[in-house]
């Protein structure tokens, strides 16, 4: 993975020190909370409903052992014992004091990391496929492009002032497994004739009280050139966007409002005129950055795992886990081992500074130290030799995180609601775990197969539900919590904006409502047909009849 | 019952979310607030507000709604229940102390 040089580890150092000088200005009435607000904005430090909450980046959800445990210490030394990894791949911690915080970034600094850019109206940490540079089906790891649109977004003074926030995805596999097409821009790797490496380029995605589809406005776009083109799009996105009004200042609502096609030429246009050689992306930085992700050194394994078979005969629980938890690797004899975070009645993405831990001790023995976040909320083991799984489901359910439910409907993603988030209209980690528990027996879940659940607090859908199987959406109406459901969302490459199904439900009926859409798709599944599919299929109608229609 | 207004804010230095009370001070327990039941006193508790942002001892100061029965006040907003008791779900290897808008904000 990327190691900071000498500028980088500066840069960030700097930085703390210069927040430290901040801090205690704020703290001694020097600078007024009009003036520091943003300042501690753009350190990550939100007020929040009951105190400051600190948003650490974790770029494209990959870190080391070394920075997982000290995620695991600054949860013990400054907060309450555990942190929460977010839909966007970072970590946030509840209960930070503001004059701990210089502290806590240079503890972060000393292992890489840092809290720049988690908030205000820049360019946010650029989110990948979590299996990327190990998944079957990847045609390159797409790593070395996120760390260069890192670097390259990085305070950079265009950008530091934008009409709105921007979210950039990457991914280098078909599966869209990094929801490309609901960020503002989503970049999906192509291979042309020749085998090289270009972009097809997706804009004007996103969820929140205005959800898009994003749309290709570049099938294949020679990597060499993407620096030079994505400032393009910058561009006109700062010059176009709209400033007058925060709910329309997105990027989406500017490419709805002109129309594609005339986004398009504006953009087209730009990058024409723009002088070339100084936007160019530098194929030597760019290989500069892809040697820090160089693949490890594998070993040549078997595909034949006779102990792992005995094993799993052996075990019907450990053989059900590899079914669901364990990725296909794009080297023989290894997997890709995806933690759940997500036990039954538990809170989606929390994790104690004991299980962060236990997790950095199984990267560092089993992975190559290597670990991954995932945007549902879970943990990755990218290297895994399939002959080392037993061990480390052992270890992992030992800890509470054995759970075998990826991708299954006990793999909630929930926001923090109400119970955390300032901004939210009801509470979503109490839906999510009362929904956890009613499908907590895990033959069940695999027997209703890929189903996603998605929760979010308010409109501005951090939960992800518009791009849920089944999308819930908590609000507030007369002093009192209820939640609207939406069906048939998808977040892959066939993406999808989930539709509202009727009249919302109160927290008590929330899950007895999923019980029965999940009844009436067992009752009419087709063969191997999942969830998605069948909703896509039949429709709304028959979920409609099973939870409204008078008994 | 008594309805009126309560002022709250949160601490500068550490962020907990705190209420005025009659005597000045900022206490983390709402059921030790100040309440001001006419809109003339709501508008003396706002600008005291002001003053103590202004000595920045606290940030972000608001008035929420709320009502006192004995000695327990709640607040009128699923939100501002929350904010006064804490998240109503058990966090990982925390415990909650009881609250009693707490247990309004549970059964609401």
């Amino acid at each position: 993975m990327y190691r900071y040089d000498e500028f980088d580890q500066t840069f960030v150092d700097q930085r703390v020190e210069q927040f430290r000088s901040q801090t205690s200005r704020r703290l001694s009435g020097e600078l007024t909370e009009e003036e520091f607000k943003p300042i501690r904005l753009m350190n990550g430090l939100y007020l929040q409903l009951h105190g400051y909450m600190l948003r650490v980046a974790i770029p494209y959800g990959t870190l080391n052992a070394l920075q997982m445990r000290t995620l695991a210490d600054i949860s013990e030394t400054y907060d309450k014992g555990y942190g929460h990894f977010t839909t966007r791949q970072n970590i946030q911690y509840n209960w930070p004091k503001l004059e701990d915080t210089p502290d806590i970034l240079a503890d972060l600094a000393s292992v890489e990391m840092h809290a720049i850019q988690t908030s205000g109206n820049c360019i946010r940490n650029v989110t990948a496929d979590h299996w990327a540079g190990v998944a079957a089906d990847e045609l390159a790891d797409p790593r070395p492009v996120a760390e260069l649109i890192r670097q390259w977004s990085s305070l950079h003074p265009e950008f530091s002032f934008l009409p709105r926030k921007f979210k950039v995805a990457v991914t280098g596999a078909p599966a869209d497994r990094a929801a490309v097409k609901f960020h503002d821009i989503g970049l999906r790797m192509h291979l042309n004739d020749a085998g090289e490496r270009g972009w097809e380029v997706i804009v004007g995605g996103g969820q929140g009280r205005t959800p898009m589809v994003g749309v290709t406005v570049r099938e294949f776009l020679p990597e060499e050139e993407l620096l030079g083109y994505l400032e393009a799009i910058m561009r006109v996105y700062n010059l176009f966007g709209r400033r007058d009004n925060k709910y329309k200042a997105r990027i989406k609502i500017l490419i709805h409002e002109t129309g594609a096609e005339e986004f398009s030429r504006l953009v087209e246009e730009e990058y024409a005129r723009a002088p070339r050689p100084s936007v160019e992306v530098e194929r030597k930085e760019l290989d500069r950055i892809s040697a820090y992700f160089a693949p490890p050194q594998y070993e040549t394994l078997s595909a034949l795992q006779p102990d792992l078979e005995g094993r799993k005969l052996e075990n019907p629980e450990f053989a059900r886990w590899v079914r669901t938890n364990v990725g296909a690797h794009r080297v023989t004899g290894y997997g890709i081992v995806n933690i759940s975070l997500k036990p039954a009645g538990g809170i989606p993405g929390d994790a104690t500074a004991e299980q962060m831990r236990t997790v950095a001790d199984l990267a560092e023995r089993f992975s190559h130290s290597e670990i991954r976040v995932s945007h549902h909320q879970n943990l990755v083991l990218p290297d895994v030799k399939l002959s080392d799984l037993h061990e480390i489901w052992t270890v992992l359910s030992a800890d509470g995180m054995g759970e075998a439910n990826i991708g299954l409907l006990g793999d909630i993603i929930a926001c923090p609601g109400l119970d955390y988030c300032a901004l939210a209209t009801a509470r979503s980690i109490p839906i999510a775990q009362s929904i956890s528990r009613q499908f907590s027996d895990p033959s069940r879940l695999e027997d209703i197969g890929p189903l996603r659940v998605n929760i979010s607090g308010c409109i501005n859908a951090c939960g992800h539900h518009h791009v849920g199987h089944i999308g819930i959406l908590g609000l507030e109406k007369k002093g009192k919590e209820f939640y609207q459901v939406t069906l048939g969302g998808h977040s892959g490459t066939d993406a999808s904006i989930g539709g509202v199904l009727g009249k919302g439900f109160s927290e008590d009926e929330i899950a007895g409502a999923i019980e029965t859409i999940v009844d009436t798709y067992l009752g009419i599944r087709g063969d191997s047909e999942s969830f998605l599919e069948c909703i896509r299929r039949v429709g709304t109608p028959p979920f409609k009849e099973a939870l409204y229609a008078p008994a | 019952m008594d309805h009126g207004h309560v002022l709250t804010a949160n601490r500068l230095s550490d962020g907990i979310v705190v209420f005025l009370t009659a005597t000045s001070a900022w206490s983390e327990q709402i059921d030790e607030a100040v309440l001001a039941r006419e809109p003339l006193a709501a508008a003396a508790l706002e600008k005291r507000g002001v003053e103590f942002e202004e000595t920045n001892l606290v940030t972000g100061a608001y008035l929420i709604e709320a009502e006192r029965q004995g000695a327990a006040i709640t607040p009128t907003r699923v939100r501002e229940r929350i904010r006064a008791c804490g998240p109503t779900v058990a966090y990982l290897g925390v415990h909650t102390p009881p609250c009693h808008a707490q247990a309004t904000a549970v059964a609401a």
